[in-house]
């Protein structure tokens, strides 16, 4: 029940939307009804254009996150594992993690000029971080135990590793890929804006100095839309993961540490 | 397997000051002998046994396998945990989980699987090879991780207080089995505890481990008649005086 109602909930927001619009309470001069945005798919081109923009802006979200994900997802367990590694990283990281991605951008087009390869590395750069933060905490939180067991076993480091460090960290580090697709939509739209000459970021921003009210909000909802359906991929993923593999992605409790 | 405990002494520095946790501790674990490490909670009891086992390395003194000294990890030695669910990987099977005390070893997977399905067996749990942890009861994770040490052919159980977070009839169906997978598999067992009577009614012998920093302060053989079963050996006015001279030892004999 909460369920449907949940899902049912954008709808109604449209709908009183479109209510306070048609009843005046909102005047269309500063935000047009959902009917006249939608209208604006009618005009000729517009919606195939719309398709194409978010195509490339999707790209882009899906190109940088795997990059910046498969990066911070292999130096994280990298760090976890390898204790001295982390600690001589951590300050380059520290240093180089509170850097707005945005930021980046002006430096990157020296190396990389305008382009998809720019937006792809700046959004790989975003979403390396939390990526890499939750894999290192993950591979860290790994139960002693486990590891005892597996040592006492006669498992090779290496074994240890891939049998056990690796499989019990992933919950921790699916929650850091979570977070980063949730970035990696954002920062592609800043990077279209920024030094695009394409996709849902340029789109709207073109026709917002257009003053065309209807279609900046078309491209805008496009992109609640690209982030909803991505988010909807990696849920379904996991969740198929979860039926594949029991236990596997599950998230285990906190437990005291050893001494 | 013959474990022989030399002088064993653990410290650490901190901020310029020194803890000892473990002090000149030595005893020898016969082959085939099920010997009981009894002390207080927090005397660093978990600790001297990750020294045996070669998980920790030992600031002084040696640890002997059949004479001579140990480096890296205990071979042929397996270890049961109190935090059962912690120990079980919990994106594997039952029987997955039985067969990884296996994975170290080279042997085709058919022999794997039969060797933790005949472990499976053995703890009663057969019919709950393809079913995951969480699934189970405490009882019978612990029941699992038990499979799992013995599947591996170990000749030394390494044990650390085992039976601690279970329920008081869970408990006794666990030590029961306990003696039941010893005696069958012939291996040795070293069993740490904080329960006198668990002690003394699985046990050939019993250390007794004083506090801070942790040493031997107590040897005492126990001579109760096998095979055992709970009312008659509890009852045993043998055992009664046995548990008598344990608290004696563990300095909680009289009420202050």
């Amino acid at each position: 029940m909460i369920r449907l109602a949940g899902r049912l909930l954008p709808l109604a927001a449209l709908l009183l939307w479109e209510i306070l619009c048609r009843r005046g309470v909102i005047d269309a001069r500063f935000l047009p009804a959902p009917s006249a945005i939608l209208a604006c798919l009618g005009a000729p081109g517009t919606a195939g254009d719309l398709l194409a923009q978010t195509s490339r802006t999707l790209l882009r979200t899906l190109g940088g996150f795997a990059l910046g994900g498969a990066a911070g997802f292999g130096l994280g367990l990298a760090c976890g594992a390898v204790r001295s590694l982390d600690a001589a990283l951590r300050p380059l990281v520290e240093i180089l993690r509170p850097i707005p991605s945005v930021a980046v951008i002006p430096v990157a087009v020296l190396w990389l000029g305008l382009g998809n390869s720019l937006d792809v590395v700046v959004v790989a750069f975003a979403c390396s971080w939390p990526v890499f933060v939750a894999a290192r905490d993950a591979v860290h939180a790994v139960d002693p135990t486990l590891c005892d067991t597996a040592r006492l076993g006669g498992l090779s480091p290496g074994r240890v590793f891939r049998l056990v460090v690796l499989p019990a960290s992933l919950p921790g580090t699916i929650t850091g890929l979570r977070t980063a697709l949730g970035i990696a939509v954002a920062v592609a739209v800043s990077c279209e804006m920024v030094a695009g000459s394409d996709g849902l970021g340029q789109l709207a921003l073109t026709a917002s100095y257009a003053r065309q009210d209807p279609l900046a909000w078309l491209a805008v909802l496009a992109m609640g839309l690209a982030g909803g359906v991505c988010a909807l991929g990696f849920s379904l993923l996991t969740r198929w993961a979860q039926r594949r593999r029991p236990g596997l992605l599950e998230i285990q409790p906190g437990r005291g540490r050893m001494p | 397997m013959r474990l022989q405990a030399q002088d064993l002494g653990l410290h650490y520095r901190r901020n310029g000051a020194t803890t000892t946790i473990l002090a000149d501790i030595s005893f020898t674990l016969a082959e085939g002998e099920f010997l009981s490490l009894l002390g207080p909670s927090g005397v660093g009891k978990t600790t001297l046994l990750r020294c045996l086992a070669g998980l920790v390395r030992p600031t002084r003194g040696a640890v002997l396998v059949d004479g001579s000294p140990l480096c890296g990890t205990l071979p042929g030695a397996a270890m049961v945990f109190q935090d059962y669910a912690a120990s079980l990987f919990p994106w594997r099977t039952v029987l997955g989980n039985v067969r990884f005390g296996l994975e170290g070893q080279k042997l085709s997977g058919p022999e794997r699987e039969a060797l933790a399905r005949a472990a499976l067996t053995d703890v009663g749990l057969a019919d709950f090879a393809a079913h995951h942890p969480f699934e189970l009861s405490g009882g019978m994770q612990q029941r699992v991780a038990l499979a799992r040490a013995v599947a591996s052919g170990a000749r030394l159980l390494l044990m650390d207080e085992p039976f601690a977070s279970v329920d008081a009839l869970t408990r006794i169906e666990l030590e029961d089995l306990l003696l039941r997978l010893w005696h069958e598999r012939r291996a040795s067992v070293l069993f740490v505890t904080h329960d006198v009577e668990e002690a003394l009614y699985l046990s050939d012998r019993v250390l007794v481990l004083g506090d801070r920093p942790a040493r031997l302060v107590g040897d005492v053989p126990v001579p109760l008649p096998r095979p055992r079963e709970q009312l008659r050996t509890r009852g045993d006015p043998a055992f009664a005086a046995l548990r008598g001279a344990l608290f004696a030892l563990l300095g909680k004999g009289t009420s202050a």
